[in-house]
């Protein structure tokens, strides 16, 4: 009793927390700086690190593959983060209804998200083969149109890639944007309803304005995970034809080891991070945090 | 009422819709996986099995390795990340709940950060570790660096955070210790909240490609999906040649089953779980 008087919970604190402090430290806090050590330098994990100073930097604002991936990588991010909010609150509205279809589908949805990402890259990329023999060719040409290389089209990688993208992430969000749709008060939505309002003008007037919070949520999250992408294009495009889908993380692996330049991978990945460190901070700035458990 | 027909009604047009989109790439996924090498070159393509095979299966035991070694690999990699990710996840998850103390929420957004940082920026440093330690080609460098996921202790952390804090109070002044508490009281309060846990972190276990691609280098050390990524690259590095569709399919076919599987297992009591964890008190 004494004892728990004088220490209170502190004993506890520690050592609940302690196990991912220390595991953090050493595997997340410590690589961060070791990664700016390592941008400073030239490595090829053969030979020690040596010390080159800012050349990596100095490199990387003359290098037109990495300025090209920005462009894409922020391109392809908007595509994904635009389509998949759009997807995702349609179908959180659909799925928001006592109906069988509509549970059968709040099942199926999150199926894309919980495949493997690459073997769902695997599958959309077979279904898009270039040739006569690729089953979207055939399918299209029923239609009578012609057939297109898609994921390995100079012009079609990334929006190819975009579409992938979004068919893997909208059961996600709808189920997130349900999550928030369902903790909407009863009241607000009846009071809609008695002011005459129909179902259209509800959703678009009361309850989408509401799901902000949980929106926000997940704009931040999938800046993240989207910008970094690596898993589909390493496996559909691994960034080809040319750099025609070279994205960030594609170009960053390309580097750190294909290459096996880490000091110039070092460098990517702090630019990046910090350009991504920043863009979410005026995010949650604008819109707070607020969302998804908090 | 004629408005609401109509709402009705596209809406479950939108329902099938994303059935149909859902489901087809896995349709399309499991009858190449059973085609011959020739027939999914035919033109025009078939969309029912004509001559059954077992041709992609052979390339994947043929230029790989066992399938079975690169289940246990998966496997082993898997549940060494989850049992500590969820008791580790459980116990911050409630010290974040249960006590009051200084520098709380700092500690929490510095945790935090873990989960919003992506690997792919560590990898560089990663490789330096495991040199200096000797893990490179290891299993274990894959597991350690996942070990405790920040997600679970985020999502624990909400989900304790509905118990009444009436439990632990009453306990305290029954004089049970804090760790009778935790593992006596909140645990049994908390299992649905662990399968969502041990759902998600498999699935992002089983599905992790990065890392595991650039520290093992071994066949018999790769794995599931390592051994995707080979398959589909076999007939030359760039992937510009002809690619073995039905060995493709069929080693994304293998990997997947596990995940579906576990899904399609939980999936009632995980959605119902992940949408309580979502709402406010």
């Amino acid at each position: 009793m004494n004892m728990q008087k004088k220490y209170g919970y502190r004993l506890h604190i520690i050592l609940y927390l302690l196990p991912p402090i220390i595991l953090y430290s050493i595997f997340y806090y410590l690589p961060l700086a070791l990664n700016i050590y390592f941008s400073f330098t030239r490595w090829d994990y053969a030979r020690p690190p040596t010390w080159i100073g800012l050349d990596n930097y100095v490199k990387l604002i003359n290098d037109p593959i990495f300025i090209k991936s920005l462009y894409l990588t922020a391109f392809y991010v908007i595509g994904v983060l635009g389509g998949s909010i759009i997807t995702g609150t349609i179908l959180a509205i659909a799925i928001n209804r006592e109906s069988k279809l509509a549970l059968i589908t709040r099942v199926i949805m999150l199926i894309p998200y919980m495949l493997p990402e690459v073997a769902a890259a695997t599958a959309w990329f077979i279904i898009f083969a270039p040739g006569p023999m690729g089953y979207a060719n055939y399918i299209f040409s029923l239609l009578g149109m012609g057939s297109s290389s898609w994921f390995l089209d100079v012009n079609l990688g990334v929006p190819m890639l975009i579409i992938y993208s979004i068919w893997k992430n909208t059961g996600f969000f709808a189920l997130v944007l349900y999550a928030g749709l369902k903790a909407i008060p009863k009241d607000a939505i009846e009071a809609a309803y008695i002011d005459g309002a129909s179902e259209f003008q509800t959703y678009r007037k009361v309850i989408i304005p509401l799901l902000r919070p949980m929106i926000t949520f997940l704009i931040i999250t999938t800046i993240m995970s989207t910008w970094f992408v690596f898993g589909s294009v390493y496996v559909i495009t691994k960034g080809g034809p040319g750099t025609a889908t070279m994205l960030t993380g594609m170009y960053m692996y390309l580097i750190s080891f294909g290459q096996n330049n880490g000091g110039y991978g070092a460098a990517l990945a702090v630019v990046n991070t910090a350009l991504i460190l920043g863009i979410v901070y005026l995010q949650i700035k604008r819109f707070g945090v607020g969302g998804y458990g908090t | 009422m004629k408005e609401r027909n109509w709402f009705n009604i596209t809406m479950n047009i939108i329902l099938i819709l994303a059935i149909i989109s859902t489901l087809a790439p896995i349709y399309f996924l499991v009858i190449t996986a059973f085609k011959s090498y020739a027939e999914a070159y035919s033109v025009p393509p078939t969309f029912f099995v004509q001559n059954f095979s077992l041709e992609g299966f052979e390339i994947l035991q043929k230029y790989v390795t066992e399938v079975e070694r690169l289940f246990a690999n998966s496997f082993i990699i898997a549940i060494a990340v989850i049992i500590p990710t969820i008791i580790c996840g459980t116990m911050a998850g409630y010290a974040f709940v249960a006590y009051n103390f200084k520098f709380k929420e700092v500690i929490f957004v510095t945790l935090l950060t873990k989960y919003l940082l992506p690997e792919i920026i560590l990898i560089v440093p990663w490789y330096w570790i495991m040199l200096q330690l000797k893990l490179v080609n290891s299993l274990f460098s894959v597991i350690v660096v996942n070990m405790i996921g920040a997600w679970t202790i985020f999502f624990m952390r909400s989900y304790i955070s509905q118990i009444p804090k009436d439990y632990i109070e009453a306990a305290r002044i029954d004089g049970a210790s804090e760790n009778k508490i935790l593992f006596r009281i909140i645990v049994p309060m908390v299992r649905p909240a662990w399968l969502v846990a041990f759902v998600i972190n498999f699935i992002w276990s089983w599905g992790a490609l990065l890392w595991p691609l650039i520290i093992l280098n071994t066949k018999s050390n790769y794995t599931l999906s390592i051994a995707v990524t080979f398959v589909r690259y076999i007939y030359g590095s760039t992937g510009e040649s002809p690619p073995h569709y039905p060995a493709l399919a069929a080693t994304s076919l293998v990997y997947t089953i596990p995940a579906l599987i576990l899904y399609l297992l939980v999936q009632r009591s995980f959605i119902e779980t992940f949408i309580k964890a979502g709402i406010k008190r």
